[in-house]
């Protein structure tokens, strides 16, 4: 197959992905089967992703495809005597910043957190020491200064994040950071923008396709569309298919948190999982933790009170 | 408002005054399925209660076969759940639901793997197939499967059912490889039959005394490093409520309240000589320390633990030590002969039992006589049609205002309707 039709096909393979673990990984194979056509691969996702038709939800899957690649990528390559030599990362890794913005449009921030936990995982697999960016990303009220407080009251939209602010010599991954605590930080502010000046909805019934009517802008009393379509926001059925995936990945990512593995040999329960999965693991409560806790055995006390014919406390 | 009236017997459209068990007869004129019968959650038992059921489902001349399939039932979970590398919690959420199965079902000893045990002879294939169901709806092995996969729905652990299954049947050595996957799939159904069940036997109540957080092996473990107990203390209370798990203890009281009193159990206890190989170093807590902790503890103040409830765990922890010690997981971690006492372990449990004869446990006024229990509609047997129907309604204690509310609109639609009809 020339480069031509290695690119014509992972083209299909990057506008059909789905954000299942088999689709995914059977792109990222195919990507690393290719390597030698690295380069055009690499501007075959920059194509797909600058593409306007392709919908924000695929946009936000190929991310979660560059994780895996990155990821595989370096799985191939750290066995011994691999034929490659960590290929698509450096590339992929330049690309990011581009790619981030292209999920994250203007002030659609619906990828954000898919965006921040495929980064945390690039991240990662990269050996990148991402704590700082990972606190400032999850204290972002405490970056709100009183100009942007000033300018929530005058309703004044969000300055555009872009990359071209960023310094450009840095580190790929730093700039991916920042644009990304950026982002979040916008979607934030909108979100405190649009409670201090939009009316509440209540009390009176929405029908259901109005609720999900965010693309189709606002309608005048005679029907009329008052805004032009934006072609940023999703539709109904993107909305629906968007939960149905997240809800997907959500299953996934919390598949093995659970697991506990034992010792084989011994029959009973031993130690070891005493060690592990409870000394090692809790810490005396905090006094938040506590409190949520006792409200929690509050509650169930009312329960059991209830459970009981006569009056036990 | 008391929870303990069971269902609450709710007149129909039809006028029909439907309790417990009554069924809409089907007629071509029926109005829609209603709610006929509300069960409101009721997760604990007393003791009375608890035996009462057991009458019910259990014949006297099987209680014994029944605790020791319970026990095997048990080894068999625990088995499973280390080769799918669950959790405990798992484990006691299964048992949980093992026990209360058997509250409200009949227990039956045959199995599925054996062909006898059919009644009468099929007459179609499909008949055929549903006896075979039916014969592996009454194997305690196949119901605790189903209780796991339960169980481990709610404590978030998922797993395909069919991986649950093919664990479970390699550990009982049942070759369920068939051609065309016959056994697995008749199997899948049983299940999936009895999980429906469970759903009722619970009322659909997720909670079940065991939140998210709150099975007792966790929340003991919490609890001891808030009052400073050492590595070695912890580990032994921890062991009994390895042990508790499989006893119907998690029916009566909660599980804070278990863990507590597992914790009062082994301040009291004061155990040495523990067998143990991490954290050797580690400075132990002197009897006297020990003795400051459980001075100063205070079952409501600092765990939420309604006392009375704490002293029936109390009691029944012991209890259960001093007629199972040679059978728990404890025995195997303490040496035989107590340095303290120069006695076996079980007469430390025998000489607390005697000193706390007279703790105050849960009042039983209006359970202990059999015919106040007869009256108890939520001790009945369970219609299970009555939900396929879509007549039932579950709901936790905590919910019912909701309902009032719903009742009194309804009262006053009624009352509407009728003045329309007599205004005509």
């Amino acid at each position: 197959m020339d480069s031509f039709e290695t690119s014509t096909q992972f083209s299909q393979i990057l506008r059909t992905l789905t954000p299942s673990m088999q689709s995914l990984i059977r792109g990222a194979h195919f990507a690393l089967k290719y390597y030698q056509s690295e380069d055009y691969l690499v501007h075959t996702i920059v194509e797909v992703v600058d593409d306007p038709k392709v919908d924000l939800n695929t946009k936000s899957t190929i991310f979660q495809f560059i994780e895996v690649l990155v990821h595989e990528s370096y799985t191939v390559s750290e066995q011994p005597k691999s034929v490659y030599n960590y290929p698509y990362v450096t590339a992929l890794k330049s690309l990011l910043p581009k790619v981030l913005l292209q999920t994250l449009p203007g002030s659609n921030c619906s990828s954000l957190y898919n965006v921040y936990c495929n980064l945390k995982s690039i991240s990662k697999t990269l050996k990148f020491n991402f704590e700082e960016y990972d606190i400032r990303f999850n204290s972002i009220n405490e970056s709100f200064t009183l100009e942007d407080e000033e300018n929530i009251i005058a309703n004044v939209e969000f300055p555009q994040v872009n990359e071209d602010d960023e310094v450009e010599t840095q580190e790929p991954l730093i700039t991916t950071w920042n644009l990304l605590i950026k982002k979040k930080k916008q979607s934030q502010y909108e979100r405190l923008r649009l409670l201090r000046h939009k009316e509440l909805c209540s009390g009176k019934l929405i029908e259901e396709d109005e609720m999900f009517n965010i693309r189709l802008g606002e309608k005048s009393q005679g029907g009329v569309q008052k805004k032009e379509a934006d072609p940023q926001l999703l539709t109904k059925r993107q909305i629906l298919a968007r939960m149905e995936d997240d809800r997907e990945s959500h299953k996934r990512s919390k598949e093995h948190l659970w697991m506990v593995s034992r010792p084989r040999d011994v029959n009973g329960v031993t130690e070891d999982e005493f060690l592990t999965s409870y000394w090692n693991k809790y810490k005396v409560m905090n006094e938040d933790e506590e409190k949520t806790l006792f409200a929690d055995l509050e509650e169930l006390n009312q329960l059991v009170a209830m459970s009981y014919k006569d009056k036990q406390f | 408002m008391s929870a303990s009236d069971g269902p609450i017997p709710h007149v129909s459209q039809s006028g029909a005054k439907t309790g417990s068990q009554q069924q809409h007869p089907p007629s071509s004129k029926a109005p829609p399925p209603i709610v006929a019968v509300t069960q409101v959650s009721r997760p604990f038992f007393t003791s009375s209660e608890l035996k009462y059921l057991l009458q019910q489902t259990i014949p006297e001349s099987k209680k014994v076969l029944y605790s020791q399939k319970k026990h095997q039932v048990f080894q068999f979970v625990f088995q499973l759940i280390k080769t799918v590398k669950f959790p405990l919690r798992v484990l006691a959420t299964t048992m949980n639901y093992y026990q209360r199965y058997f509250l409200f079902n009949k227990w039956e000893e045959s199995t599925s793997s054996g062909t006898n045990g059919t009644t009468g002879t099929p007459t179609s294939v499909q008949e055929a197939h549903e006896l075979i169901i039916k014969q592996h709806e009454r194997d305690p092995f196949v119901i605790a499967m189903s209780c796991l996969l339960l169980a481990s729905k709610n404590e978030d652990c998922i797993k395909k059912l069919k991986d649950i299954q093919v664990v479970g049947n390699k550990l009982r050595d049942i070759d369920d490889q068939d051609s065309k996957g016959l056994y697995l799939d008749f199997q899948r159904k049983a299940i999936l039959n009895i999980e429906f069940k469970i759903l009722q036997v619970i009322k659909f109540d997720f909670l079940n005394g065991s939140t998210m957080n709150t099975s007792v092996d966790q929340l003991l473990v919490q609890f001891c490093k808030k009052l400073g107990i050492d590595y070695i203390h912890t580990m032994y209370s921890w062991l009994v409520s390895f042990d508790i798990m499989s006893t119907p203890l998690c029916l009566m009281i909660p599980s804070h309240c278990i863990a507590v009193a597992i914790i009062i159990i082994t301040l009291n206890v004061k155990p040495k000589d523990i067998v143990h190989k991490f954290n050797r170093g580690e400075q132990q807590l002197s009897s006297h320390d020990l003795n400051v902790i459980l001075e100063s503890l205070d079952c409501y103040s600092q765990f939420r633990c309604p006392e009375t409830l704490v002293n029936e765990g109390i009691i029944y922890v012991l209890d259960y030590y001093v007629h199972n010690m040679n059978y728990s997981i404890l025995n195997e971690y303490m040496p035989a002969i107590d340095a303290d006492t120069g006695k076996e372990q079980i007469f430390k449990f025998m000489d607390l039992k005697s000193r706390f004869n007279d703790l105050k446990i849960l009042d039983e006024a209006s359970c202990s006589e059999r015919d106040m229990l007869r009256q108890d509609y939520y001790l009945k047997p369970w219609d299970y049609s009555l939900s396929a129907k879509g007549c039932s309604r579950f709901m936790l204690g905590n919910k019912r205002a909701r309902f009032e509310l719903e009742l009194q609109f309804e009262q006053e639609y009624k009352k509407k309707k009728v003045s329309e009809v007599s205004s005509v």
